[in-house]
């Protein structure tokens, strides 16, 4: 019980991350439909402290893995660990401190929205007026609360939806598509939300099929097509390009000849829109391809390190498959 | 891209104030406050009570009710009982019937029921607490329209036509047996029907499933009961009129006649003539053509309660919550 997890996550990421707890993780987590694999063999760490980006297109099995992770569906094959238990065998010690937000908020119409968070704080065992209070003023309902939810617009409803999740205090907070409904001043104070909530020491697991709503908060991304994980690491390391130099030289088409007959050559390329070359380096090392460039007499008049822009990513990594009728 | 670092897994810190888990008893409340706030429930609740007053008022009305009752205490206090426990029957159980799908119902239809499983609350411990709620519901009816008839009895009978005297010769041993095993027909009925409303409300994982299917059983098996009938005449098949006999809507509406005790009462006819004849139960519905013993009736019913149970635990522990 003496180990690093049992200290409160500090405030800057890297010391989370060295911490290392692992909140939520899933196992070669796989859930299938008939004929067709919603979710193929899904392997996940969320750290504690992350802001994980769950990110895919429509139908990418987002919602699918979600509802997984709360116990709502069972999985064809794998696990949920959540807090260090198996979900299935353990849900009522671990869910109770989870608040999650799945897909479009599901509420009891026909009460206030202070009535709704009173009845689910009474199904957990009771939660006192003071926090209802205090989840109410945190996304801006306390107004509205004694007003049926039937008359709620759908960014309201969305917010109380966020408000029930945090009703209990959660550790790990789990957001289906949150900004779904909300216009963009929504949306920026949702993403102000989950900082604020961050900085408190929360884990927040966050899906969504638009990379903008989501990029400027996470920590780490993971992309899902088609039910398979394309990638998983943190933001920068993503952007970080596969690599690749940009280089301008004079008569690119004799160095490219030259670098193509090397091995990490092979996929250079001339970009015709600028005449740039593109390529990857020896070693990956941006010096030694000026090395490599300069001893063939090919000086080059600039040589930068590709970053790719995440949206481009997330749309190469998945847009050969989104467009398909499933 | 794997982070090469070894990770630790978080344990279950208690952190905070928050040593929260999914309380059965909340759960009950929780159930209890969300029924009450929907006016269906208060409408249907209503109706039941204000059905209540009806055979008062119609008695009321009629000019020679003092004089019939003080003539005959027993006939008059067993009837004005029965009608009532029948108006609590159809009435309360119909109440029932829709309130019980409408908690399951609603459960999926607005999608309520994956915030609860999501935070841990059992799919056992969930119906079972719907199950418990609309169980104390049916209770505080079932108390609360006792009442109101036994004041409106004393109100009327009593205080109105002033015949303290003649109660002592209504409410025999015989009337108390028998006014006692007809309230047992209700609450075995009201229990028939809580339970078929939560397994179609489960099955159906809909509102309107719940409640339309719900309410057009006791429909189809009651008119069923006259399709095999005709179907006997064709074929001359015993079969066909025994069948209904294992139908839940025909044996309930039977259960009365077959398991109360009939009355004993002197009655005096229109012509004037005293005849003492047994007072059998009334019966609302159509009833199996072919009569049965209670036996039969309680034993087909405690079937289909057990399997109307069975299927809607089964159903909600197993499936997929893709609401
Ligand atoms: N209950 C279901 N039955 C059959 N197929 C389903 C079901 N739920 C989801 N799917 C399919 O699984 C895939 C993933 O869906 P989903 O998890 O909702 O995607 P996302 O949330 O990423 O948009 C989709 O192709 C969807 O059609
Ligand atoms: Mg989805």
């Amino acid at each position: 019980m003496a180990d690093a997890t049992m200290t409160r996550p500090s405030p800057q990421a890297s010391a989370r991350r060295e911490a290392g707890a692992v909140v939520l993780r899933t196992h070669d987590l796989t859930k299938r439909y008939g004929e067709r694999l919603a979710v193929n063999n899904l392997n996940l760490e969320v750290y504690r402290g992350d802001i994980f980006g769950f990110l895919g297109p429509n139908g990418a099995g987002k919602t699918t893995t979600i509802r997984m992770i709360l116990g709502l569906i069972t999985p064809t094959s794998g696990s949920v660990e959540v807090l260090g238990q198996d979900v299935a065998t353990h849900r009522a010690e671990v869910l109770p401190r989870v608040g999650a937000l799945v897909e479009t908020p599901a509420l009891y119409l026909y009460l206030s929205g202070r009535d709704n968070l009173r009845v689910v704080g009474d199904a957990l065992g009771g939660v006192s007026d003071e926090r209802i209070q205090a989840v109410l003023q945190m996304v801006g309902l306390a107004a509205r609360q004694k007003d049926r939810v039937k008359t709620y617009s759908l960014g309201m409803k969305q917010r109380l939806g966020v408000a029930i999740a945090l009703l209990n205090d959660p550790d790990l907070l789990v957001l289906d598509e949150p900004a779904n409904g909300l216009d963009p001043a929504g949306i920026v104070e949702m993403r102000d939300l989950m900082r604020r909530l961050s900085a408190e020491g929360k884990t927040i697991f966050i899906s969504s099929h638009v990379l903008g709503e989501v990029r400027q908060i996470c920590t780490r991304v993971a992309i899902l097509n088609l039910g398979k994980l394309v990638t998983e690491s943190t933001v920068e390391d993503l952007t970080r390009g596969q690599g690749e130099f940009a280089v301008q030289v004079e008569r690119p088409r004799e160095a490219l000849a030259l670098m193509q007959a090397q091995p990490w050559g092979k996929s250079a390329r001339i970009d015709e829109a600028n005449g740039t070359l593109i390529t990857q380096a020896p070693n990956g090392s941006g010096r030694d391809l000026n090395l490599f460039l300069v001893n063939l007499g090919f000086a080059p008049a600039s040589l930068i390190p590709q970053t790719q822009d995440l949206e481009s990513i997330f749309l190469t990594l998945t847009n050969n498959t989104a467009g398909e009728v499933r | 891209m794997n982070p090469s670092i070894t990770t630790t897994t978080a344990s279950i810190a208690p952190s905070q104030a928050r040593s929260l888990s999914p309380s059965f008893i909340g759960l009950v409340r929780a159930e209890l406050y969300k029924m009450w706030a929907q006016w269906t429930t208060r409408i249907l609740l209503g109706l039941v009570f204000a059905a209540t007053f009806l055979p008062y008022l119609l008695l009321l009305a009629r000019s020679q009710t003092k004089t019939d009752f003080t003539a005959q205490p027993l006939y008059w206090t067993y009837n004005v009982a029965e009608i009532s426990l029948t108006i609590l029957r159809v009435l309360g159980g119909f109440a029932l019937l829709v309130i019980a799908a409408r908690a399951v119902g609603l459960e999926y239809q607005q999608g309520t029921i994956r915030v609860l499983l999501s935070r841990g609350v059992g799919r056992v411990q969930l119906l079972t607490a719907k199950l418990t709620s609309v169980t104390l519901l049916a209770i505080a009816m079932v108390i609360g329209s006792l009442i109101l008839n036994s004041l409106l009895f004393l109100l009327q009978f009593g205080l109105i036509y002033g015949a303290g005297d003649q109660f002592s010769s209504a409410f025999t041993s015989g009337f108390w047996a028998s006014v006692w095993a007809y309230f047992l027909t209700v609450l075995v009925s009201m229990a028939a029907s809580i339970l078929l409303a939560i397994c179609v409300a489960v099955v159906g994982r809909s509102l309107s499933f719940g409640v339309s299917a719900a309410l057009s059983w006791f429909a189809a098996d009651n008119f069923a009961v006259l399709v095999l009938f005709f179907v006997y005449r064709l074929t001359q098949n015993d079969f066909w009129i025994k069948l209904p006999a294992y139908f839940l809507g025909p044996i309930l509406n039977q259960l009365p006649s077959a398991y109360v005790p009939a009355l004993l009462v002197q009655h005096t006819t229109e012509f004037g003539t005293t005849v003492t004849a047994p007072l059998g139960a009334n019966t609302v519905g159509l009833t199996p053509f072919v009569t049965y013993d209670a036996t039969h009736a309680f034993v087909v019913t405690l079937i289909y309660c057990v399997v109307f149970a069975v299927t809607a635990y089964i159903l909600t522990w197993r499936r997929d919550v893709l609401e």
